[in-house]
Order: structure tokens, then C-alpha cells, then sequence
């Protein structure tokens, strides 16, 4: 249900542009930046988002590269998640916009690696000859991955992975909540249909299992 | 300062304590995890950002400001231009506000746009008539006929508005207040949120999320076909009202003075009534506890639809945003031109220049030109169309500093039928970046050639 009637509203951009997390005036005085060790954290933590928005590494490191320089430089960053990952959102919407524009009047027909749509190549690994259900199951796990759409693949990772509640994906993202809730659980949905017939064939493993790794 | 981790098992990682996760969420943190940034290379990147944040001069790109591309929410209340300089925008645009009226840099927005468009036009015009000889073969040819140039013909707005709306009508015979009802009836509660899909697909239709009338707090999804009414799908969105946070602020939305529906009435009142606007959405929003609810309406006057801002509590109108009024995006693109225009009259190479200078080095013709800013200066990303020596056509992309008249990098594609086959060669002309095109080989999965410079 992600399609979008022609001329409706980018909803989620028009609310962006009014709703989104932003830094509160007055804020913008010098704060002090992270450490080395902080700021690796937050790369860590930023690359993972970059990644799921850009489905590629090589992209991703560019993404996150410009966003955190900028967010070094800029003195009243708010090192806080929120306002982290928001720059690296808005920067990846702007880049995206940009090679929509370059590709109108470029008549290139090469894809743009900054597009988004590049997915990295199979991992070599995971395509190993004595490749076993491990493999296996990682590549599929991609794949099923790769099949959501954005939208759905960026709001599961902000409540999987960086714990967001539905109302601050909905700030985050500019989109209702009922519509986050509702990506997150078609995500959620998709991905199960996808692995889930395939659990014995590729060694997935069980809740059981995952809790005695744990 | 603290840095606050993730809230919960971030990269992969369950926190202590965490309640234990749902197959997909668990799935999603190993993927997450197999693709993570290891913990050495996040130390050398880090190392490496906080030297490069202190070399370079203060921010001039907008790929550095962070701030002023995420909007301010309280401009909907009715700020004016003069507080941008609160938002977080850089010294440049700070400058730019202060030394330049809305009007002028409008103007100078238009300005460029229109100048942009001339020189589009124009190589696109050279192109087409001396693309034959330079660069034959049907890719090329394709994109070139005039039927993919721009149209010479008037447009009039307002009809293309009315036959828009017109066709939206047509294919959306319920309308978005009768698909609420007949939701809230079949989940036997209130609806917080509706908007319509698929408008140009077979099956348009409507999707309403509802709360039922009964504990525990559920989410009900409904989605009804826009033609006949018929309700075709129903599910819970199960789990996702997990969040205390996230109940409590759709309790909130439930507990409203003003429902959803009424709104959607008050908004077309507002908008001339049922024949004049025809509502697409409606969505209740809670920003710091100040609950509105947005109804998105197409009108008459706008293939654009307009966004009415109704207050949850009182019923009051708070604002009617206006097709293309969006005064966030428009400040953003007229700072954005102005820096440009700044830019094009400053630097010592101009446009023109560099294009002959990239025309006669690659032999090519030109059919896009961009000044950009990167890594601190200035450079033109120049895109030409080719013959190589082979015969066969290439797009050839030239990077050159927009100052010294420098070729930083030229890369060429050639392409054969499947696109992501397309060999690429690169010149790198920069003598610091050695290192970085040592990481792009080994990164380079695409089979690029690299060429000393």
C-alpha cells in the first residue's frame, strides 16, 4: 500500500518540511564535539542507518562521510540521535534529488550510483563453494531485506535496530503514525513471508536458539 | 557530553533486559549486523573527520548543513524570514538573509532558473543537430527526438487543475468522509487517519486506520475500494502499539474534541463545499502535545492539492497552506540559487569556458553543465557525448576546478546493452586523493579502470 496517488502531496515530504526533527531555536551556539570514541559510535550507528537508506556500502560511506563532516562542522550540532540521523536523512533525500535532476538532462544512461537503487553485489562469502545453510541463509536474508520497499526497510530499521518509538519515527520521517505503524508491521509481515517457507531449507535459525546464543 | 546508545539493541546487539524480539525484528539485526561498520574502520574514519572538520574553512556546501536541511516545525506558526537565522542555517546563508530582501533573491532564483533552462536548451539544440556525426546510434537518437523536448505550448494552469480534479472525482466516487464511516462502522471505533490509493491504478482505494472501541488499545487498518465501497481488506497492525509512548498518543487522537471526519467537513466548508474541493487525506498530528489534524484536499485552482491545518480541540481552522506554498522549500531553493548565482559570478572560469575547455579536450559535446561545490572548492561537473576510438558512443563525465581551470577527473562509461555492464574508465587529476583511489579500487566492484592523471 505504499503507492501514491499522482498528484497527492509528497505527504511525507510536506509534513517533513513542517514537522520534522529539527534543532530548537536558540540552540545554535557552539556545543562541544564528540571525542574520537564518540564520534566512532555514532559512525557506527550512522553507517547502519546510511546503509539501510542507500542499500550500499561504497554509497553509504560516501553518505555518511558529508553528513557527519558537515555536523562536525556546523557548531551548534545537537549530537543527539534524533537530530544525527535526521542529517543524514535529509542529506541522502538532497543527493537523491540531485541525480533526479542530473539524470533528466544528462541523457546518461548510467545508473547512478547515489540513486539509491545500486544493491551490492552477492556477498563473496555468502557465495563461498562449501557455502552451507549459514550462507545461504545470509544471502536470502539480504535478498528478503531488499525486497522491502524504502520507506518499509527505513522504518523497521529505526524501531529494530535504533529502538524509536512509532511517534518519533513519525517525527523523524514526517509521516503519520498510524502510516509508520503500518509500514513497520506490512515490513515486519513481508520479510516473514519471505523467509518464513524457506526456515528449514536454510538453517534460520529459532527464537529458541537465538536466546540461547544470547 | 553523553551520547545516548540506541534504546534498544542497536547493530545486532540485544540490550540487557531487552523483552525478547519478534522473528522479524530479530532478523533485521542480523542483517543490520553482518553489514555493520566495524569498529576499527569507525575509529579511522573518526580520526580522519575531526581532522579534515578542523582543515577546511567555514561550511559553504549545502552537502554541510545539516540544520538548515532539516525544516523548522514552528514555522508553520507564522515566522517570517527574518528568524532564519535561528534555525541553525550557516554564516553564508545568515549573510544572505540579511543582505537580500525575499523579493530579490526570488527574482535572482527566477533568474537562474531561467538562465539554467537557456543553457539546457541550448545544448540540447546543438546537440540534436550535430549529434548525428559525433555520436551515432539509436540510445543516443532515441533521446534525442523532439518529442522529448520541452513543450512550446501554453499551458494553462487552471484548466489542467480543474481536468485534474475532474479525473480524481471520476475515480474516486466514494469520497474520503463516506470511506471513514463505513471503516469506523466495520472496526466499531474512531478513525485517527485516511488517505486514499492507487488513484490511477484499477483498484483506487482507501485505507483508514481505526481504533476500536474496546481495550486494549488496537490498530485496525482498513482499506476500501474507492468505486464501489466495498471494504476488501482488513488486518491489526498487531504489536506496533507496544510503545507506551505511541499509545498514549493515539489515546490522545481518540480523546479528540474534533473527529476525523468532522474535520474533513470543516476543511471542505472552508474550500467552497463538495463541489468545489474534493478531500484526499486526513491525518491527525501531535507535535509537543499541540494536536491538529491535517485534511490534504484537491481544489479547482491546483493540480497541487491544499493542506488545511484544523485545530483537534476547538475545531478552529489554524492555516490553509496554499498550493506550492510551501515557505520552508522555497526559502531553501532561493538561499540555495542565491549561493549559486554567488558562486557562477565569482569564480574565475566561467560556464562557457569550461565547456569549450571540456569539448576540446574529451573531443565530445557537451549536454549538461553544473557547477557544484566539493571538498571546499569549486568545480564544474561537465557531461559530454562522445564517438571513441572504437566507434562505439560514450557519455564522458569531466571534472574540473572552477577556479584554476584544472581537469580534477574524467571518467567515461561506455555502454553496451545492459547497463550495469558498462565499462568505466577514470583519470583522476588530483594529486591528494592517491589514497582515496587506492580505497576506490579496492571498493570498486564495477569493473573501473583507473588511469594516472
Amino acid at each position: 500500500m505504499s503507492a501514491v496517488p499522482r498528484s497527492t502531496p509528497p505527504p511525507a515530504a510536506r509534513r517533513a518540511t513542517v514537522h520534522a526533527v529539527q534543532p530548537t531555536r536558540g540552540r545554535a551556539g557552539a556545543r562541544p564535539r564528540p571525542t574520537e570514541a564518540e564520534l566512532a559510535m555514532w559512525l557506527r550507528r550512522g553507517f547502519a542507518y546510511a546503509r539501510t537508506l542507500t542499500r550500499c556500502d561504497a554509497t553509504a560511506h560516501d553518505l555518511l562521510h558529508d553528513a557527519m563532516l558537515g555536523l562536525l562542522r556546523h557548531p551548534g550540532t545537537d549530537w543527539t540521535a534524533a537530530y544525527v540521523l535526521a542529517a543524514i536523512r535529509n542529506r541522502h533525500r538532497d543527493r537523491r534529488r540531485a541525480a533526479a535532476n542530473r539524470r533528466v538532462v544528462s541523457l546518461s544512461v548510467v545508473r547512478d550510483p547515489d540513486d539509491g537503487a545500486g544493491i551490492d553485489p552477492p556477498d563473496p562469502r555468502a557465495a563461498a563453494p562449501d557455502g552451507g545453510p549459514t550462507a545461504a541463509w545470509h544471502q536470502a536474508l539480504d535478498r528478503a531485506v531488499a525486497q522491502l520497499a524504502d520507506s518499509e526497510r527505513e522504518m523497521l530499521f529505526l524501531q529494530a535496530i535504533e529502538g524509536f518509538s512509532g511517534r518519533e519515527i513519525a517525527d523523524l520521517t514526517g509521516r503519520p503514525l498510524p502510516t509508520v505503524q503500518s509500514m513497520i508491521h506490512r515490513a515486519k509481515s513481508r520479510i516473514r513471508e519471505i523467509l518464513g517457507p524457506r526456515r528449514d531449507e536454510l538453517g534460520i535459525p529459532t527464537a529458541a536458539s537465538r536466546g540461547r546464543d544470547r | 557530553m553523553t551520547v545516548r546508545p540506541p534504546a534498544s539493541g542497536a547493530h545486532g546487539v540485544p540490550a540487557p533486559g531487552d523483552a525478547p524480539d519478534d522473528e522479524a525484528t530479530a532478523w533485521m539485526r542480523e542483517h543490520t549486523r553482518r553489514h555493520a561498520l566495524d569498529a576499527d574502520s569507525a575509529r579511522d574514519l573518526a580520526r580522519d573527520l575531526l581532522a579534515e572538520a578542523d582543515t577546511a574553512g567555514p561550511i559553504r556546501s549545502t552537502a554541510l548543513r545539516p540544520p538548515a536541511a532539516v525544516p523548522d516545525p514552528t514555522r508553520r506558526a507564522g515566522t517570517d524570514d527574518d528568524e532564519a537565522d535561528e534555525t541553525g542555517a550557516d554564516d553564508m546563508y545568515q549573510l544572505i538573509d540579511s543582505r537580500l530582501s525575499r523579493g530579490r533573491r526570488l527574482r535572482h532564483a527566477l533568474t537562474m532558473t531561467a538562465a539554467a533552462a537557456v543553457v539546457l536548451v541550448t545544448f540540447a539544440a546543438l546537440t540534436y543537430s550535430a549529434g548525428p556525426p559525433a555520436v551515432p546510434g539509436p540510445a543516443i537518437g532515441e533521446r534525442n527526438t523532439p518529442t522529448s523536448a520541452p513543450s512550446t505550448e501554453p499551458v494553462d494552469d487552471e484548466l489542467e487543475a480543474r481536468e485534474h480534479l475532474a479525473e480524481h472525482r471520476e475515480r474516486l466516487r466514494v469520497r474520503l468522509g463516506s470511506a471513514m464511516e463505513i471503516a469506523e462502522g466495520k472496526a466499531k471505533g474512531r478513525a485517527i487517519g485516511a488517505d486514499v490509493r492507487a488513484v490511477f491504478d484499477r483498484r483506487p482505494h482507501y485505507v483508514v486506520f481505526v481504533v476500536p472501541n474496546a481495550e486494549p488499545l488496537r490498530l485496525i487498518e482498513v482499506a476500501i475500494d474507492a468505486r464501489t465501497a466495498q471494504v476488501f481488506e482488513t488486518g491489526e497492525i498487531e504489536g506496533e502499539l507496544d510503545d507506551a509512548d505511541d499509545r498514549r498518543t493515539v489515546t490522545r487522537f481518540i480523546r479528540a474534541g474534533v473527529t476525523l471526519r468532522k474535520a474533513v467537513g470543516i476543511a471542505l466548508k472552508e474550500l467552497g463545499g463538495r463541489e468545489k474541493a474534493l478531500p484526499l487525506e486526513a491525518y491527525f498530528e501531535d507535535h509537543d502535545d499541540d494536536l491538529t489534524i491535517d485534511v490534504v484536499v484537491l481544489t479547482p485552482r491546483s493540480v497541487e492539492p491544499v493542506i488545511v491545518v484544523i485545530d483537534a480541540k476547538t475545531g478552529k481552522i489554524r492555516e490553509v497552506g496554499e498550493p506550492g506554498d510551501d515557505e520552508d522549500e522555497e526559502r531553501e531553493h532561493a538561499e540555495h540559487v542565491e549561493w549559486l548565482f554567488d558562486a557562477a559570478r565569482d569564480v574565475d572560469i566561467k560556464l562557457t569556458t569550461a565547456i569549450e575547455l571540456a569539448q576540446v579536450r574529451t573531443k565530445g559535446i557537451a549536454v549538461f553543465a553544473e557547477l557544484e561545490h566539493d571538498d571546499d572548492r569549486w568545480i564544474y561537473v561537465i557531461g559530454l557525448v562522445v564517438k571513441r576510438d572504437d566507434g562505439d558512443p560514450g557519455m564522458v563525465e569531466v571534472v574540473l576546478d572552477a577556479d584554476s581551470g584544472e581537469f580534477l577527473h574524467i571518467e567515461r562509461h561506455r555502454h553496451g546493452d545492459d547497463d550495469d555492464e558498462g565499462e568505466h574508465e577514470r583519470e583522476h587529476h588530483d594529486e591528494n586523493e592517491d589514497d582515496e583511489e587506492h580505497e576506490e579500487d579496492d571498493d570498486d566492484e564495477d569493473g573501473h579502470e583507473e588511469e594516472a592523471g
